[in-house]
Protein backbone atom coordinates (compact mmCIF):
# COMPACT_ATOMS: atom_id res chain seq x y z
CA UNK A 1 0.00 0.00 0.00
CA UNK A 2 1.55 3.33 -1.03
CA UNK A 3 1.82 5.98 1.62
CA UNK A 4 -0.38 9.05 1.25
CA UNK A 5 1.20 12.49 1.24
CA UNK A 6 0.16 14.24 4.46
CA UNK A 7 -2.00 17.00 3.01
CA UNK A 8 -5.64 17.98 3.64
CA UNK A 9 -6.93 16.46 0.40
CA UNK A 10 -5.55 13.01 1.41
CA UNK A 11 -7.21 12.97 4.80
CA UNK A 12 -9.87 10.23 4.98
CA UNK A 13 -13.45 11.47 4.48
CA UNK A 14 -14.71 10.31 7.87
CA UNK A 15 -11.94 12.28 9.54
CA UNK A 16 -12.73 15.40 7.52
CA UNK A 17 -16.35 14.90 8.55
CA UNK A 18 -15.26 14.76 12.20
CA UNK A 19 -13.41 18.05 11.71
CA UNK A 20 -16.39 19.76 10.07
CA UNK A 21 -18.80 18.53 12.72
CA UNK A 22 -16.63 20.27 15.31
CA UNK A 23 -16.97 23.63 13.59
CA UNK A 24 -19.72 25.93 14.65
CA UNK A 25 -22.38 26.59 12.05
CA UNK A 26 -20.96 29.88 10.79
CA UNK A 27 -17.45 28.47 10.34
CA UNK A 28 -18.71 25.48 8.41
CA UNK A 29 -20.72 27.77 6.12
CA UNK A 30 -17.50 29.67 5.40
CA UNK A 31 -15.59 26.42 4.88
CA UNK A 32 -18.27 25.36 2.41
CA UNK A 33 -17.35 28.29 0.20
CA UNK A 34 -13.76 27.09 -0.34
CA UNK A 35 -14.20 24.57 -3.16
CA UNK A 36 -16.55 21.99 -4.64
CA UNK A 37 -15.26 19.11 -2.53
CA UNK A 38 -15.44 21.16 0.69
CA UNK A 39 -19.01 22.17 -0.23
CA UNK A 40 -19.95 18.51 -0.77
CA UNK A 41 -18.23 17.54 2.46
CA UNK A 42 -20.09 20.14 4.53
CA UNK A 43 -23.41 19.24 2.91
CA UNK A 44 -22.96 15.61 4.00
CA UNK A 45 -22.23 16.45 7.62
CA UNK A 46 -24.77 16.44 10.43
CA UNK A 47 -25.70 19.85 11.77
CA UNK A 48 -26.14 20.07 15.53
CA UNK A 49 -27.90 23.18 16.78
CA UNK A 50 -29.96 24.10 19.78
CA UNK A 51 -32.63 25.87 17.77
CA UNK A 52 -33.45 26.61 14.14
CA UNK A 53 -36.21 28.93 12.99
CA UNK A 54 -37.63 30.64 9.94
CA UNK A 55 -40.14 33.43 9.85
CA UNK A 56 -41.66 35.53 7.14
CA UNK A 57 -43.05 39.00 7.32
CA UNK A 58 -44.48 41.41 4.80
CA UNK A 59 -41.21 43.09 4.02
CA UNK A 60 -38.56 40.62 5.08
CA UNK A 61 -37.76 36.95 5.60
CA UNK A 62 -35.63 35.79 8.47
CA UNK A 63 -33.71 32.64 9.23
CA UNK A 64 -32.20 32.21 12.68
CA UNK A 65 -30.34 29.62 14.68
CA UNK A 66 -28.91 29.13 18.10
CA UNK A 67 -25.76 27.06 18.41
CA UNK A 68 -25.76 26.53 22.16
CA UNK A 69 -29.07 27.88 23.41
CA UNK A 70 -27.46 30.98 24.92
CA UNK A 71 -27.45 33.36 21.97
CA UNK A 72 -29.26 33.43 18.67
CA UNK A 73 -27.91 34.51 15.28
CA UNK A 74 -30.63 35.90 13.07
CA UNK A 75 -30.26 36.77 9.41
CA UNK A 76 -32.87 39.10 7.97
CA UNK A 77 -33.20 39.35 4.19
CA UNK A 78 -35.11 42.28 2.71
CA UNK A 79 -35.60 43.43 -0.85
CA UNK A 80 -37.69 46.24 -2.24
CA UNK A 81 -39.80 45.19 -5.18
CA UNK A 82 -38.00 47.34 -7.74
CA UNK A 83 -34.55 46.95 -6.25
CA UNK A 84 -31.65 44.88 -7.61
CA UNK A 85 -30.19 44.65 -4.11
CA UNK A 86 -30.94 42.45 -1.15
CA UNK A 87 -30.07 43.73 2.30
CA UNK A 88 -28.73 41.02 4.58
CA UNK A 89 -28.76 42.09 8.21
CA UNK A 90 -27.11 39.66 10.61
CA UNK A 91 -27.16 40.05 14.36
CA UNK A 92 -26.42 38.06 17.45
CA UNK A 93 -28.58 38.49 20.54
CA UNK A 94 -29.17 36.65 23.82
CA UNK A 95 -31.80 33.95 23.33
CA UNK A 96 -33.48 35.15 26.47
CA UNK A 97 -33.21 38.88 27.04
CA UNK A 98 -33.13 39.86 30.70
CA UNK A 99 -33.71 43.61 31.12
CA UNK A 100 -30.92 45.11 33.18
CA UNK A 101 -28.95 41.86 33.08
CA UNK A 102 -27.76 41.53 29.50
CA UNK A 103 -27.59 43.45 26.25
CA UNK A 104 -30.43 43.10 23.78
CA UNK A 105 -27.93 42.71 20.97
CA UNK A 106 -24.29 41.63 20.95
CA UNK A 107 -23.46 42.75 17.42
CA UNK A 108 -25.09 43.58 14.12
CA UNK A 109 -23.78 43.92 10.58
CA UNK A 110 -25.28 44.73 7.22
CA UNK A 111 -24.21 43.28 3.91
CA UNK A 112 -25.69 44.29 0.57
CA UNK A 113 -25.98 41.70 -2.16
CA UNK A 114 -25.84 43.59 -5.44
CA UNK A 115 -27.16 42.61 -8.88
CA UNK A 116 -29.66 40.05 -7.67
CA UNK A 117 -32.69 40.26 -9.93
CA UNK A 118 -33.79 36.65 -10.09
CA UNK A 119 -33.96 35.86 -6.43
CA UNK A 120 -35.83 37.35 -3.48
CA UNK A 121 -35.71 37.32 0.30
CA UNK A 122 -38.15 34.39 0.53
CA UNK A 123 -35.87 32.15 -1.55
CA UNK A 124 -32.72 33.18 0.30
CA UNK A 125 -34.16 32.63 3.79
CA UNK A 126 -35.76 29.35 2.73
CA UNK A 127 -32.47 28.20 1.18
CA UNK A 128 -30.53 28.94 4.36
CA UNK A 129 -33.15 27.25 6.54
CA UNK A 130 -33.30 24.11 4.41
CA UNK A 131 -29.51 23.90 4.16
CA UNK A 132 -29.34 23.67 7.95
CA UNK A 133 -32.45 21.48 8.23
CA UNK A 134 -31.48 18.71 5.85
CA UNK A 135 -29.06 16.97 8.23
CA UNK A 136 -30.25 18.53 11.42
CA UNK A 137 -30.23 17.44 15.01
CA UNK A 138 -31.60 20.11 17.36
CA UNK A 139 -33.74 20.78 20.39
CA UNK A 140 -36.31 23.05 18.83
CA UNK A 141 -37.41 23.90 15.31
CA UNK A 142 -39.73 26.81 14.67
CA UNK A 143 -41.53 27.30 11.39
CA UNK A 144 -43.00 30.71 10.60
CA UNK A 145 -42.50 31.91 14.13
CA UNK A 146 -44.28 35.16 13.31
CA UNK A 147 -47.73 35.06 11.79
CA UNK A 148 -47.65 37.26 8.75
CA UNK A 149 -51.11 38.72 9.27
CA UNK A 150 -50.34 39.68 12.85
CA UNK A 151 -47.68 42.18 11.83
CA UNK A 152 -48.37 45.85 12.40
CA UNK A 153 -48.86 46.70 8.73
CA UNK A 154 -52.40 47.57 7.81
CA UNK A 155 -53.14 45.17 4.97
CA UNK A 156 -51.41 41.88 4.46
CA UNK A 157 -50.25 41.31 0.91
CA UNK A 158 -52.14 38.23 -0.16
CA UNK A 159 -49.84 37.58 -3.12
CA UNK A 160 -46.75 37.58 -0.97
CA UNK A 161 -48.37 35.38 1.67
CA UNK A 162 -49.41 32.93 -1.01
CA UNK A 163 -45.91 32.90 -2.49
CA UNK A 164 -44.32 32.35 0.95
CA UNK A 165 -46.70 29.51 1.69
CA UNK A 166 -46.18 27.78 -1.64
CA UNK A 167 -42.45 28.38 -2.04
CA UNK A 168 -41.45 27.45 1.50
CA UNK A 169 -43.79 24.49 1.91
CA UNK A 170 -43.06 22.96 -1.50
CA UNK A 171 -39.32 23.15 -0.87
CA UNK A 172 -39.59 21.90 2.70
CA UNK A 173 -41.68 18.92 1.57
CA UNK A 174 -39.13 18.11 -1.14
CA UNK A 175 -36.32 17.65 1.42
CA UNK A 176 -35.01 14.16 0.76
CA UNK A 177 -32.34 13.78 3.40
CA UNK A 178 -32.71 11.86 6.61
CA UNK A 179 -35.51 12.91 8.93
CA UNK A 180 -34.93 15.99 11.06
CA UNK A 181 -34.12 15.17 14.66
CA UNK A 182 -35.61 17.62 17.10
CA UNK A 183 -37.30 17.48 20.49
CA UNK A 184 -39.76 20.31 19.84
CA UNK A 185 -41.53 21.31 16.64
CA UNK A 186 -43.48 24.55 16.58
CA UNK A 187 -45.42 25.30 13.40
CA UNK A 188 -47.56 28.33 12.76
CA UNK A 189 -49.81 26.22 10.64
CA UNK A 190 -51.36 29.02 8.63
CA UNK A 191 -48.24 28.82 6.46
CA UNK A 192 -49.86 25.71 4.93
CA UNK A 193 -53.14 27.37 4.10
CA UNK A 194 -52.17 28.48 0.59
CA UNK A 195 -51.05 25.04 -0.55
CA UNK A 196 -53.15 23.45 -3.28
CA UNK A 197 -53.39 20.22 -1.31
CA UNK A 198 -55.73 19.92 1.67
CA UNK A 199 -54.02 21.64 4.58
CA UNK A 200 -54.35 18.67 6.97
CA UNK A 201 -52.68 16.37 4.41
CA UNK A 202 -49.93 18.89 4.04
CA UNK A 203 -49.43 19.11 7.79
CA UNK A 204 -49.24 15.30 7.96
CA UNK A 205 -46.48 15.35 5.34
CA UNK A 206 -44.72 18.16 7.19
CA UNK A 207 -44.70 16.14 10.39
CA UNK A 208 -43.39 13.11 8.50
CA UNK A 209 -40.19 15.06 7.84
CA UNK A 210 -39.32 14.75 11.54
CA UNK A 211 -37.88 11.71 13.26
CA UNK A 212 -40.67 10.24 15.35
CA UNK A 213 -38.20 8.93 17.93
CA UNK A 214 -36.82 12.36 18.73
CA UNK A 215 -39.91 14.60 18.75
CA UNK A 216 -41.34 14.89 22.25
CA UNK A 217 -43.34 18.12 21.96
CA UNK A 218 -45.48 19.55 19.18
CA UNK A 219 -46.86 23.07 19.12
CA UNK A 220 -49.37 23.88 16.39
CA UNK A 221 -50.71 27.39 16.17
CA UNK A 222 -53.36 28.91 13.94
CA UNK A 223 -55.65 31.54 15.39
CA UNK A 224 -57.80 31.91 12.30
CA UNK A 225 -58.76 28.48 10.97
CA UNK A 226 -60.14 25.25 12.36
CA UNK A 227 -58.19 22.03 11.77
CA UNK A 228 -59.36 18.44 11.55
CA UNK A 229 -56.39 16.71 13.16
CA UNK A 230 -58.02 13.32 13.78
CA UNK A 231 -56.34 11.55 10.88
CA UNK A 232 -52.93 12.93 11.88
CA UNK A 233 -53.49 11.79 15.47
CA UNK A 234 -54.53 8.33 14.30
CA UNK A 235 -51.99 7.72 11.53
CA UNK A 236 -48.97 9.94 12.08
CA UNK A 237 -46.22 7.98 13.87
CA UNK A 238 -44.85 11.12 15.48
CA UNK A 239 -48.12 11.76 17.33
CA UNK A 240 -48.12 8.48 19.22
CA UNK A 241 -44.72 9.19 20.84
CA UNK A 242 -45.51 12.72 21.95
CA UNK A 243 -45.02 13.63 25.59
CA UNK A 244 -46.27 17.19 25.20
CA UNK A 245 -49.04 18.53 22.97
CA UNK A 246 -49.72 22.24 22.56
CA UNK A 247 -52.57 23.19 20.22
CA UNK A 248 -53.44 26.84 19.90
CA UNK A 249 -56.00 26.18 17.17
CA UNK A 250 -59.62 25.09 16.92
CA UNK A 251 -59.54 21.37 16.29
CA UNK A 252 -61.63 18.23 16.19
CA UNK A 253 -59.54 15.98 18.44
CA UNK A 254 -61.23 13.75 20.99
CA UNK A 255 -59.77 12.69 24.32
CA UNK A 256 -58.36 9.39 23.00
CA UNK A 257 -56.16 11.32 20.59
CA UNK A 258 -54.15 13.16 23.24
CA UNK A 259 -54.59 11.36 26.54
CA UNK A 260 -51.19 9.62 26.20
CA UNK A 261 -49.30 12.92 26.64
CA UNK A 262 -48.00 14.13 30.02
CA UNK A 263 -48.45 17.78 29.12
CA UNK A 264 -51.53 18.87 27.24
CA UNK A 265 -52.44 22.44 26.48
CA UNK A 266 -55.14 23.00 23.89
CA UNK A 267 -58.29 24.65 22.64
CA UNK A 268 -61.31 22.37 22.95
CA UNK A 269 -64.77 22.43 21.40
CA UNK A 270 -67.69 20.22 22.43
CA UNK A 271 -65.53 18.80 25.16
CA UNK A 272 -67.79 16.48 27.11
CA UNK A 273 -67.55 16.29 30.93
CA UNK A 274 -66.89 12.53 30.74
CA UNK A 275 -63.90 13.23 28.47
CA UNK A 276 -62.52 15.61 31.06
CA UNK A 277 -63.09 12.95 33.73
CA UNK A 278 -61.12 10.47 31.57
CA UNK A 279 -58.24 12.94 31.50
CA UNK A 280 -58.41 13.45 35.27
CA UNK A 281 -58.40 9.71 35.91
CA UNK A 282 -55.56 9.21 33.46
CA UNK A 283 -53.38 11.83 35.20
CA UNK A 284 -54.14 10.27 38.58
CA UNK A 285 -53.11 6.86 37.22
CA UNK A 286 -49.95 8.23 35.57
CA UNK A 287 -48.90 9.53 38.97
CA UNK A 288 -46.20 11.77 37.48
CA UNK A 289 -45.11 14.86 39.35
CA UNK A 290 -45.24 17.98 37.16
CA UNK A 291 -47.55 16.53 34.53
CA UNK A 292 -50.32 18.93 33.59
CA UNK A 293 -53.30 19.64 31.35
CA UNK A 294 -54.99 22.85 30.30
CA UNK A 295 -58.15 23.12 28.23
CA UNK A 296 -59.42 26.40 26.84
CA UNK A 297 -63.11 26.12 25.98
CA UNK A 298 -63.51 28.07 22.74
CA UNK A 299 -67.26 27.68 22.15
CA UNK A 300 -69.29 26.94 25.27
CA UNK A 301 -68.11 27.54 28.82
CA UNK A 302 -67.39 24.37 30.83
CA UNK A 303 -70.56 23.02 32.45
CA UNK A 304 -69.39 22.94 36.06
CA UNK A 305 -72.40 21.03 37.40
CA UNK A 306 -72.05 18.33 34.74
CA UNK A 307 -68.32 18.13 35.48
CA UNK A 308 -69.02 17.67 39.21
CA UNK A 309 -71.45 14.86 38.38
CA UNK A 310 -68.64 12.87 36.77
CA UNK A 311 -66.39 13.08 39.86
CA UNK A 312 -66.12 9.98 42.05
CA UNK A 313 -66.13 12.25 45.08
CA UNK A 314 -68.16 15.20 46.30
CA UNK A 315 -67.19 18.59 44.90
CA UNK A 316 -65.01 20.33 47.46
CA UNK A 317 -63.65 23.76 46.64
CA UNK A 318 -60.22 24.14 48.27
CA UNK A 319 -58.50 27.14 46.63
CA UNK A 320 -54.75 27.46 46.86
CA UNK A 321 -53.09 30.29 48.80
CA UNK A 322 -50.72 31.96 46.34
CA UNK A 323 -47.92 34.13 47.74
CA UNK A 324 -47.26 36.81 45.11
CA UNK A 325 -49.58 39.57 43.89
CA UNK A 326 -49.42 38.26 40.32
CA UNK A 327 -50.31 34.72 41.34
CA UNK A 328 -53.11 36.00 43.59
CA UNK A 329 -54.56 37.92 40.62
CA UNK A 330 -54.21 34.93 38.29
CA UNK A 331 -55.72 32.56 40.83
CA UNK A 332 -58.76 34.81 41.31
CA UNK A 333 -60.17 33.68 37.95
CA UNK A 334 -60.87 30.15 39.18
CA UNK A 335 -64.39 29.37 40.38
CA UNK A 336 -63.58 25.93 41.75
CA UNK A 337 -60.40 24.12 42.89
CA UNK A 338 -60.57 20.41 43.59
CA UNK A 339 -57.78 18.23 44.97
CA UNK A 340 -57.63 14.57 43.98
CA UNK A 341 -55.29 12.50 46.15
CA UNK A 342 -52.81 10.35 44.20
CA UNK A 343 -50.42 9.24 46.94
CA UNK A 344 -49.40 10.55 50.38
CA UNK A 345 -47.01 12.95 48.57
CA UNK A 346 -48.82 13.83 45.36
CA UNK A 347 -52.18 15.20 44.37
CA UNK A 348 -53.86 16.34 41.17
CA UNK A 349 -55.06 19.90 41.53
CA UNK A 350 -57.95 20.66 39.16
CA UNK A 351 -58.90 24.31 38.70
CA UNK A 352 -61.94 25.54 36.79
CA UNK A 353 -62.59 29.07 35.50
CA UNK A 354 -65.23 30.50 33.17
CA UNK A 355 -63.38 29.32 30.08
CA UNK A 356 -60.68 26.94 31.28
CA UNK A 357 -60.12 23.70 33.11
CA UNK A 358 -56.60 22.88 34.13
CA UNK A 359 -54.83 20.30 36.25
CA UNK A 360 -51.36 19.94 37.71
CA UNK A 361 -49.84 17.01 39.59
CA UNK A 362 -48.23 18.71 42.60
CA UNK A 363 -46.47 17.77 45.79
CA UNK A 364 -49.06 18.07 48.55
CA UNK A 365 -46.56 20.00 50.69
CA UNK A 366 -45.85 22.56 47.92
CA UNK A 367 -49.27 22.87 46.38
CA UNK A 368 -49.42 26.69 46.69
CA UNK A 369 -46.13 27.08 44.79
CA UNK A 370 -46.56 24.28 42.25
CA UNK A 371 -50.15 25.04 41.18
CA UNK A 372 -49.58 26.28 37.64
CA UNK A 373 -51.93 29.27 37.69
CA UNK A 374 -49.92 30.90 34.88
CA UNK A 375 -50.62 28.10 32.41
CA UNK A 376 -52.39 29.21 29.27
CA UNK A 377 -51.73 32.89 29.88
CA UNK A 378 -48.01 33.39 29.69
CA UNK A 379 -47.25 32.66 26.03
CA UNK B 1 -1.64 2.83 39.16
CA UNK B 2 0.50 0.40 37.16
CA UNK B 3 3.92 1.48 36.03
CA UNK B 4 3.97 0.98 32.27
CA UNK B 5 7.74 0.40 32.30
CA UNK B 6 7.34 -2.85 34.27
CA UNK B 7 4.70 -4.20 31.91
CA UNK B 8 5.17 -6.75 29.18
CA UNK B 9 6.73 -5.16 26.08
CA UNK B 10 5.40 -5.47 22.53
CA UNK B 11 7.70 -5.18 19.54
CA UNK B 12 6.41 -3.18 16.59
CA UNK B 13 8.16 -2.12 13.40
CA UNK B 14 7.67 1.10 11.47
CA UNK B 15 7.32 1.43 7.70
CA UNK B 16 11.05 2.27 7.55
CA UNK B 17 11.85 -0.94 9.47
CA UNK B 18 12.73 0.57 12.82
CA UNK B 19 11.79 -1.71 15.69
CA UNK B 20 10.22 -0.07 18.71
CA UNK B 21 9.36 -1.65 22.05
CA UNK B 22 6.17 -0.42 23.64
CA UNK B 23 4.50 -1.53 26.89
CA UNK B 24 1.45 -3.76 26.33
CA UNK B 25 -0.86 -1.49 28.35
CA UNK B 26 0.24 1.56 26.40
CA UNK B 27 -0.37 0.06 22.94
CA UNK B 28 -3.77 -1.14 24.13
CA UNK B 29 -5.02 2.30 23.01
CA UNK B 30 -4.53 1.17 19.40
CA UNK B 31 -7.56 -0.94 18.51
CA UNK B 32 -5.74 -2.15 15.37
CA UNK B 33 -2.77 -3.61 17.28
CA UNK B 34 -4.90 -4.75 20.19
CA UNK B 35 -7.16 -6.78 17.88
CA UNK B 36 -4.15 -8.16 16.00
CA UNK B 37 -2.50 -9.36 19.21
CA UNK B 38 -5.70 -11.05 20.32
CA UNK B 39 -6.48 -12.58 16.91
CA UNK B 40 -2.95 -13.96 16.49
CA UNK B 41 -3.01 -15.44 20.00
CA UNK B 42 0.00 -13.33 20.97
CA UNK B 43 -1.72 -12.19 24.13
CA UNK B 44 -1.57 -15.77 25.49
CA UNK B 45 2.20 -15.47 25.78
CA UNK B 46 3.67 -13.39 28.58
CA UNK B 47 6.94 -12.88 26.74
CA UNK B 48 7.76 -10.22 24.17
CA UNK B 49 6.77 -11.23 20.64
CA UNK B 50 9.76 -12.43 18.61
CA UNK B 51 8.46 -11.15 15.30
CA UNK B 52 7.63 -7.44 15.40
CA UNK B 53 4.14 -6.36 14.43
CA UNK B 54 4.50 -4.36 11.22
CA UNK B 55 2.93 -0.91 11.18
CA UNK B 56 3.31 -0.49 7.46
CA UNK B 57 1.89 2.98 6.96
CA UNK B 58 3.68 4.83 9.73
CA UNK B 59 7.29 5.95 9.67
CA UNK B 60 9.43 5.78 12.84
CA UNK B 61 9.39 9.51 13.79
CA UNK B 62 5.59 9.60 13.69
CA UNK B 63 5.23 6.19 15.33
CA UNK B 64 7.44 7.36 18.21
CA UNK B 65 5.29 10.47 18.56
CA UNK B 66 2.12 8.36 18.55
CA UNK B 67 3.60 6.13 21.24
CA UNK B 68 4.56 9.12 23.36
CA UNK B 69 0.92 10.27 23.15
CA UNK B 70 -0.27 6.80 24.18
CA UNK B 71 2.32 6.72 26.99
CA UNK B 72 0.83 9.90 28.46
CA UNK B 73 -2.82 8.92 27.98
CA UNK B 74 -2.97 5.14 28.51
CA UNK B 75 -4.40 5.51 32.01
CA UNK B 76 -7.10 8.00 31.01
CA UNK B 77 -10.67 6.90 31.74
CA UNK B 78 -12.27 5.16 28.77
CA UNK B 79 -14.64 7.63 27.09
CA UNK B 80 -18.28 6.56 26.98
CA UNK B 81 -19.44 5.61 23.52
CA UNK B 82 -21.94 8.39 23.00
CA UNK B 83 -20.03 10.37 20.41
CA UNK B 84 -23.24 11.27 18.57
CA UNK B 85 -24.84 12.96 21.52
CA UNK B 86 -21.64 14.49 22.88
CA UNK B 87 -21.20 18.18 22.27
CA UNK B 88 -18.36 18.50 19.78
CA UNK B 89 -16.16 21.11 21.38
CA UNK B 90 -12.70 22.20 20.33
CA UNK B 91 -11.74 24.40 23.27
CA UNK B 92 -11.07 21.57 25.70
CA UNK B 93 -7.63 20.42 24.53
CA UNK B 94 -5.42 19.78 27.56
CA UNK B 95 -2.22 21.79 27.96
CA UNK B 96 -0.11 18.64 27.43
CA UNK B 97 -1.91 17.91 24.16
CA UNK B 98 -1.61 21.55 23.10
CA UNK B 99 2.18 21.29 23.48
CA UNK B 100 2.18 17.87 21.80
CA UNK B 101 0.31 19.27 18.79
CA UNK B 102 2.67 22.21 18.25
CA UNK B 103 3.92 20.64 15.03
CA UNK B 104 3.91 21.59 11.36
CA UNK B 105 0.82 20.81 9.29
CA UNK B 106 2.49 17.85 7.53
CA UNK B 107 3.27 16.21 10.89
CA UNK B 108 -0.24 16.92 12.15
CA UNK B 109 -1.77 15.20 9.12
CA UNK B 110 0.75 12.32 9.46
CA UNK B 111 -0.47 11.94 13.04
CA UNK B 112 -4.06 11.91 11.82
CA UNK B 113 -3.32 9.23 9.23
CA UNK B 114 -1.39 7.21 11.81
CA UNK B 115 -4.13 7.55 14.42
CA UNK B 116 -6.62 6.52 11.77
CA UNK B 117 -4.55 3.49 10.70
CA UNK B 118 -3.84 2.41 14.26
CA UNK B 119 -7.41 3.26 15.30
CA UNK B 120 -6.53 5.35 18.35
CA UNK B 121 -9.78 7.15 19.11
CA UNK B 122 -8.45 9.69 21.60
CA UNK B 123 -5.59 10.77 19.32
CA UNK B 124 -7.94 11.07 16.35
CA UNK B 125 -10.24 13.14 18.49
CA UNK B 126 -7.61 15.61 19.65
CA UNK B 127 -5.94 15.97 16.23
CA UNK B 128 -9.36 16.53 14.74
CA UNK B 129 -9.96 19.34 17.23
CA UNK B 130 -6.61 20.87 16.35
CA UNK B 131 -7.48 20.92 12.64
CA UNK B 132 -10.93 22.37 13.38
CA UNK B 133 -9.20 25.14 15.35
CA UNK B 134 -7.09 25.89 12.26
CA UNK B 135 -10.32 26.59 10.31
CA UNK B 136 -12.22 28.58 12.93
CA UNK B 137 -12.60 32.29 12.36
CA UNK B 138 -10.95 32.23 8.93
CA UNK B 139 -12.37 33.48 5.63
CA UNK B 140 -12.65 31.00 2.72
CA UNK B 141 -9.57 32.55 1.13
CA UNK B 142 -7.56 32.15 4.33
CA UNK B 143 -8.73 28.53 4.67
CA UNK B 144 -7.73 27.83 1.04
CA UNK B 145 -4.26 29.23 1.76
CA UNK B 146 -3.96 27.27 5.01
CA UNK B 147 -4.81 23.91 3.45
CA UNK B 148 -3.71 24.56 -0.12
CA UNK B 149 -7.25 24.12 -1.43
CA UNK B 150 -7.89 25.09 -5.04
CA UNK B 151 -10.99 27.15 -5.73
CA UNK B 152 -12.55 25.02 -8.49
CA UNK B 153 -16.01 26.60 -8.63
CA UNK B 154 -17.26 27.48 -12.12
CA UNK B 155 -18.40 31.11 -12.61
CA UNK B 156 -22.02 29.92 -12.34
CA UNK B 157 -21.29 28.08 -9.11
CA UNK B 158 -19.41 31.14 -7.82
CA UNK B 159 -22.49 33.24 -8.49
CA UNK B 160 -24.67 30.74 -6.66
CA UNK B 161 -22.31 30.45 -3.71
CA UNK B 162 -22.15 34.27 -3.50
CA UNK B 163 -25.83 34.22 -2.52
CA UNK B 164 -25.71 31.13 -0.31
CA UNK B 165 -24.35 31.78 3.17
CA UNK B 166 -23.63 35.39 2.17
CA UNK B 167 -24.47 36.43 5.72
CA UNK B 168 -21.51 34.68 7.32
CA UNK B 169 -18.71 36.45 5.45
CA UNK B 170 -17.35 39.66 6.93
Amino acid sequence: MSKLEPIWSNIPFHFKKEVVERLDYKDRCLFRRCSRSEKQLVDKCHVTLSQLAIKFSQNYSMFSYSQTGETVISVKFSKNQESREIHVETKESPLIYKPGKNEKMLWKKLKILENVENIDDIELATGEFLMAAKNLKCKKILINDVIITSEFHATPEIDRFSRISQYFCTNFLSLTNRKIETETVRIFANILSEMKEEKENCLGKFLDKFNEKSVKRIELIDRSESWDLREIAEKCKIWKNLKEIYLEMRNTLRVEHFIHADHIQMFVTDFEPHELWNVIQSFITKNKHGSAFYFNYKEDAPDVTAIFNTFNTLPNDQPIQPKTQLRIALNSRFVHTQRFAISPDLCLLVMISDREVMGTVCHVANINEEANVEMGLMR
Amino acid sequence: MTDAKNERQIKISSSDNEIILVPRNVIRLSTTINTLLQDLGLDDDEATNAEPIPVQNVAAPILRKVISWCQYHYQDPVPTDDSDSREKRTDDISSWDTEFLKVDQGTLFELILAANYLDIKGLLDVTCKAVANMIKGKSPEEIRRTFNIKNDFTPEEEEQIRKENAWCED
